[in-house]
């Protein structure tokens, strides 16, 4: 195609009607357009199609929620960054304990050392969203850096999964508010048997479940309903390890560790081998009053 | 290179900028709440590897090639799965729809453009449009970003920009107007490929581009 001819001025008609080609050449095409009728012609068309374009495609605008969570997932990365050179920073022996915390996090939960929970308060099983007094258990220093100052990884994951569930980018696999019917879809996904956890409060209503991970433990994700606000209760196998949490509770006779970030509360305990952890945006103390009541 | 950067300086430098990246992962995805996720990653990915961007430099182009690596890296296979009738670039159908029709020149174009296109056949239309040739068309006609931009964006060279933006331009004006009776020469014009000069292109058509803005 020879440069010049009306086939070469068709061929970039484009690049020289969004104003990219080099002025030579723009120039030459110029010329040919005042000069040839059909091709003038043509470069009206191309342009009115731009315009047509412009004018009618959609151009959807983010919707408001997505700066909410994008603002919320920036600050929590930044967070783990803190983390991360905190612990760096630490040096020696104390970065190494540090990051076998937080590897611990990870793999097995928020951990406390051991007599973590001594001072905590004795409160009767709550109802509703109150009676049960938090007492900050003792922590290794390491540990509070991690979990208290900056967020620790698996609280992270249990609101993650929470958020991910309500907002349904994580669709349930089994809708269902028949507890054994969910007992038994999980029996074959799972390393670990256990019972869909049921509550004494009548209000509370099974909806479903669906398979997820904590770390890299496969976990059971169980959705309710609380007169219309959503309950999160993940399951996971504890293997053994510590669990622990901001701020320790007594509740229904179990030790309940719980926090509160970003207007949702989690609620953490051992049962046997399985650790359970309930995640709402209810008061921390009324969900913590909520893992009281789990038979 | 640039430094690291605190989460609330890198919102106020790139959530101007959310509309933009929604909008593309909308047309990269063709379904909104997937383009949710894809804009969550970009931006984590962004924020995690802000060290790297060169300052400068297009931010909305580096963040759209972030944006199109994820694509493809995440969300494509999904994409793909819901729309497996999708058309590649080696689609025979698609080489055939090129380099048969050839993308046929307009007899009477004047007349055509006497009736505005519909928003709606318009949108369906850029949907329909091969992967390559949507990405490229979206950047450049609908969100005006320069050649140059493009290019960085879904990292190909300039001349590939200028040659799937040509045959998406046809691709879309033969889908839209094949009703009307103007479609009918059969002058060749679509098949040979653009190649810029900047490229070091030796086969083909060769233009030079202006300077890179």
């Amino acid at each position: 195609m020879e440069t010049g001819s009306c086939g070469w001025v068709r061929r970039f008609l484009g690049p020289w009607k969004d104003g990219e080609l080099d002025p030579a050449d723009a120039a030459r095409i110029e010329g040919h357009i005042a000069a040839c009728p059909a091709c003038a012609a043509q470069a009206r068309f191309e342009k009115w199609f731009a315009g047509e374009v412009r004018r009618l495609a959609d151009r959807p605008r983010a919707p408001e929620r997505l700066a909410q969570r994008v603002s919320f997932e920036l600050r929590r990365a930044q967070r783990a960054r803190r983390v991360r050179r905190a612990v760096w920073a630490a040096g020696g022996v104390a970065a190494a304990a540090g990051l076998a915390l937080l590897v611990a996090f990870v793999t097995r939960g928020p951990v406390s050392g051991s007599g973590s929970v001594a001072d905590r308060s004795a409160a009767a099983q709550p109802s509703g969203a109150g009676g049960v007094a938090p007492s900050a258990p003792p922590a290794p220093p390491g540990f509070r850096l991690a979990a208290q100052q900056d967020g620790d990884p698996f609280a992270a994951e249990l609101l993650d999964r929470h958020d991910r569930v309500v907002r349904r980018t994580l669709p349930l696999e089994l809708a269902t508010a028949d507890g054994n019917a969910v007992s038994n879809w999980f029996e074959d996904k799972v390393p670990f048997r256990f019972r869909a956890p049921r509550f004494s409060d009548p209000r509370v209503r099974l909806r479903g479940g669906r398979l997820t991970h904590l770390g890299d433990r496969d976990a059971a994700y169980l959705a309710y309903d609380l007169q219309g606000r959503a309950l999160s209760v993940l399951v996971v196998r504890g293997d053994g390890g510590p669990v622990g949490g901001e701020r320790a509770y007594d509740a229904g006779g179990r030790t309940v560790f719980a926090g509160r970030r970003e207007a949702v509360s989690y609620a953490v305990f051992r049962d046997g081998d399985l650790v359970y952890a309930l995640v709402s945006d209810l008061p921390e103390t009324a969900l913590v009053g909520l893992a009281g009541q789990i038979r | 290179m640039g430094a690291p950067v605190d989460a609330r300086r890198f919102e106020e430098l790139t959530l101007p900028m959310l509309d933009l990246l929604y909008s593309v992962g909308v047309r990269y995805t063709r379904n909104r709440e997937d383009a949710e996720d894809l804009v969550q990653e970009t931006l984590l990915r962004a924020f995690r590897a802000f060290d790297r961007f060169e300052e400068g430099t297009s931010l909305r182009a580096w963040l759209l090639r972030i944006l199109t690596n994820c694509y493809y890296n995440r969300y494509r296979r999904r994409v793909h799965e819901r729309r497996a009738a999708d058309l590649s670039v080696d689609d025979p159908y698609h080489e055939g729809l090129v380099s048969d029709a050839t993308l046929r020149c307009l007899r009477d174009p004047e007349g055509v453009m006497q009736q505005p296109l519909v928003s709606d056949e318009l949108q369906r239309a850029i949907d329909r449009l091969p992967e390559a040739f949507r990405m490229v068309f979206v950047l450049a006609e609908v969100e005006q970003l320069t050649y140059r931009e493009v290019a960085d964006a879904i990292g190909t060279p300039i001349g590939t920009v200028m040659s799937r933006l040509h045959r998406a331009r046809k691709l879309l004006q033969q889908d839209l107007l094949r009703g009307r009776e103007w479609v009918t020469d059969a002058e060749a014009e679509g098949e040979v490929e653009g190649t810029a000069a900047e490229d070091g292109g030796a086969e083909g058509e060769v233009v030079r581009l202006r300077a890179t803005r």
